[in-house]
């Protein structure tokens, strides 16, 4: 449990995911001893269950459906009132349903190490969120992007609209992002695009088109 | 046991090429009686052995006691475990038919304490070691790693074993059947669907359905109900089956999956009353087949599909009009499905709140200039480029093949000679132009 207490606070999603998977599986072969971790005994004091760490990992990766399959799989003394709230969380963000999914976060008293992850879980939707809303709206009112970025009042919205460079309409409460193109992955593309194309064509970009010359000249 | 545990070690000691090959018929005489013993004074034959160094007979103890009728899961699963993490690939080559009782066993096993999660790792690692570097091998185990993920509901632990396709399939050295290519293929679509790769769960079912052969199997007429709808969910429509299809699997798809090809029908039309219909007439059927989840999932692709039809007539809509068009319940709903798809790529929208909420269509704007498709592009032609060469070695393999060549020889003399001729350099290999030349002398 160490090491996925370490990736937690570093902040490595994929290495916890990763460990926590194999704990498990792992755990799963060793019966009936009594002080063996999270998938041997209930967990108790502070420690968290390692499925609500593992299905909170999986929402951070946007992967929902390995979430769910992980809140199937938890046996039964293993769904602790803490596990339980991670999966209306989940179960909320499976709807889209994401006012409902801030106002569940924030509802429930988390324990430290899983607050840790509840909060960049938080992060990742709002920032996810703000993208999306970002690119496919061409005016949105300030209470709908509050309600959908999880942000108190209409007001905070058109803060951080404006300091993104959004265009703000104080008096009427719109917002109008800059460049909507209905498209995120385009949005991604250049952002990468950016990086790369300063390096420009390298050897290996060569080598591999001669390889793909002398391919087709082989027939 | 003391006795096999001496010859164990002695053939170890003799220090011969292949030692192992020597083992294998004295632990096969063994009786389970013998396996499952302990030594004189009380020891563990498991504990005495090292899985590394003795794996072929350290496969036949561990398997004799899993079978056994009183065997301790608790025990012998991490036995299992030991086992699969440390065996020498080259000794349980020599035993393929013990690997299949293996993994059947520690399933078992799993299943007897209830938990059939545990037999995920042990299988999983010993099918991935087993099948080798490359993992291009289909083995007896890979069926049963895929059903003790999907029973132990960790379809994540299946992908290391799925995601690499398979290329070699050689039945003698893995123990395989017939049913075990299907059944991998069908539970890999399964896992698939679960996980959502829509795409690659079609690819699987495809794969299950146009097995060679003669006959068809429960499986094929499974694979198929599941194969339309997926096929629904991804494009709207179900493909017809490839002419490769073997004939007795065309039949038999057509007779048991008759409420599915009704229900594609009837959804290809896009009506959202017909599929209604249809689907409350077999509502039933799909229940009882375990496919009511796809079917409902196919329903709700169908909003989204229909809202995609919406961008070919108009260049702007407000969310009302969406929302009465295609059946939903306002205006807000609409919105929500729409933002949904944007994030989803499925559609290329912008979203004017401040006009009373109209939709702008847009068209895809994708330039081809961006680096991710340049990269998608490059891999996608080395990968091309890598499996036509694959497909060159296989036929030359094949040409050069005893049973190709007699069979050529016998059935069709006169094309055999030509095909002989024309390419010279097929026969380089000297056994084989020996081969042909004494052939040719018979005849």
């Amino acid at each position: 449990m160490d090491e996925i207490y370490q990736c937690i606070s570093k902040g490595d999603i994929p290495q916890l995911i990763a460990l926590a998977e194999d704990l498990e599986l792992r755990n799963s072969l060793v019966l009936s001893s009594p002080m063996d971790g999270p998938a041997g005994a209930v967990p108790s004091g502070n420690e968290p269950s390692l499925y609500s760490v593992l299905q909170l990992a999986h929402l951070i990766q946007n992967d929902l459906p390995a979430a769910r399959l992980v809140a199937k799989r938890t046996p039964r003394d293993q769904q602790t009132p803490e596990f339980a709230a991670v999966t209306t969380v989940a179960s909320h963000l499976w709807n889209r349903d994401l006012p409902s999914v801030y106002s569940a976060m924030a509802s429930t008293q988390w324990s430290s190490i899983l607050e840790v992850l509840v909060l960049r879980l938080r992060n990742a939707v709002q920032e996810r969120t703000f993208a999306l809303i970002a690119n496919s709206y061409e005016s949105i009112s300030a209470v709908d992007a509050a309600a959908l970025l999880g942000l108190g009042a209409p007001a905070e919205a058109m803060e951080l609209a404006a300091k993104s460079g959004w265009d703000v309409d104080q008096a009427g409460g719109w917002l109008r992002p800059p460049g909507a193109k209905g498209d995120l992955r385009q949005h991604q593309g250049l952002a990468n695009g950016k990086s790369l194309s300063a390096q420009g064509p390298g050897l290996e970009d060569v080598g591999s088109l001669a390889k793909m010359i002398v391919h087709l000249e082989s027939f | 046991m003391d006795d096999l545990l001496r010859q164990i070690k002695a053939v170890e000691r003799a220090g011969v090429e292949k030692p192992w090959a020597d083992l294998l018929p004295v632990l096969k005489a063994a009786s389970s009686a013998v396996l499952c013993s302990c030594t004189v004074d009380g020891q563990d034959p498991l504990d005495l052995l090292n899985p590394k160094d003795h794996s072929l007979a350290y496969l036949f103890i561990l398997v004799a006691r899993m079978k056994a009728t009183n065997a301790d899961g608790g025990v012998l699963l991490q036995a299992a475990m030991r086992f699969a993490e440390q065996f020498e690939r080259d000794q349980v080559l020599l035993a393929p038919e013990q690997m299949t009782a293996y993994g059947e066993a520690t399933a078992r096993l799993a299943d007897k304490i209830d938990r059939p999660i545990s037999s995920v790792r042990p299988i999983q690692i010993a099918c991935i070691r087993w099948s080798g570097s490359k993992g291009n091998h289909l083995t007896s185990l890979h069926r049963m790693v895929l059903k003790c993920c999907l029973l132990a509901k960790t379809y994540r632990a299946a992908l290391p074993v799925l995601d690499r396709d398979i290329t070699e399939i050689d039945p003698q050295s893995y123990d395989l059947k017939y049913q075990d290519f299907l059944l991998h293929y069908y539970y890999g679509g399964m896992i698939y669907v679960g996980l959502k790769r829509f795409e690659r769960a079609l690819q699987c079912f495809h794969l299950c359905l146009t097995a060679p052969g003669f006959v068809a199997s429960a499986i094929q007429v499974e694979a198929h109900r599941k194969y339309i709808l997926v096929s629904l969910i991804l494009h709207g429509r179900s493909e017809p089956l490839p002419k490769y299809t073997n004939s007795a699997v065309f039949r038999a798809c057509k007779q048991y999956g008759a409420a599915y090809l009704d229900f594609a029908h009837a959804y290809e039309s896009l009506n959202f009353t017909r599929i209604e219909t249809e689907f409350r007439k077999s509502e039933q059927q799909f229940e009882i087949h375990g496919n009511r989840g796809l079917v409902m999932q196919s329903m709700t692709a169908l909003v989204r599909r229909n809202i995609q039809q919406l961008t070919q007539t108009y260049l702007t809509l407000s969310l009302s009009d969406i929302a009465k068009s295609v059946k939903l319940s306002g205006a807000a709903e609409a919105e929500r499905i729409v933002l949904q798809m944007i994030e989803d790529g499925e559609v290329f929208a912008t979203i004017n709140q401040c006009s009373g909420g109209m939709v702008s269509f847009r068209d895809a704007p994708e330039t081809y200039k961006a680096i991710e498709t340049m990269r998608r592009l490059k891999g996608e032609v080395t990968q091309a480029i890598d499996l036509g060469e694959r497909v060159i070695r296989m036929d030359r393999a094949l040409g050069l093949s005893k049973d190709f060549l007699s069979k050529i020889l016998h059935g069709e003399r006169g094309q055999g000679a030509n095909i002989g001729t024309a390419d010279d350099d097929m026969f380089g290999d000297d056994s084989i132009g020996e081969y042909w030349a004494g052939n040719r002398g018979g005849a």
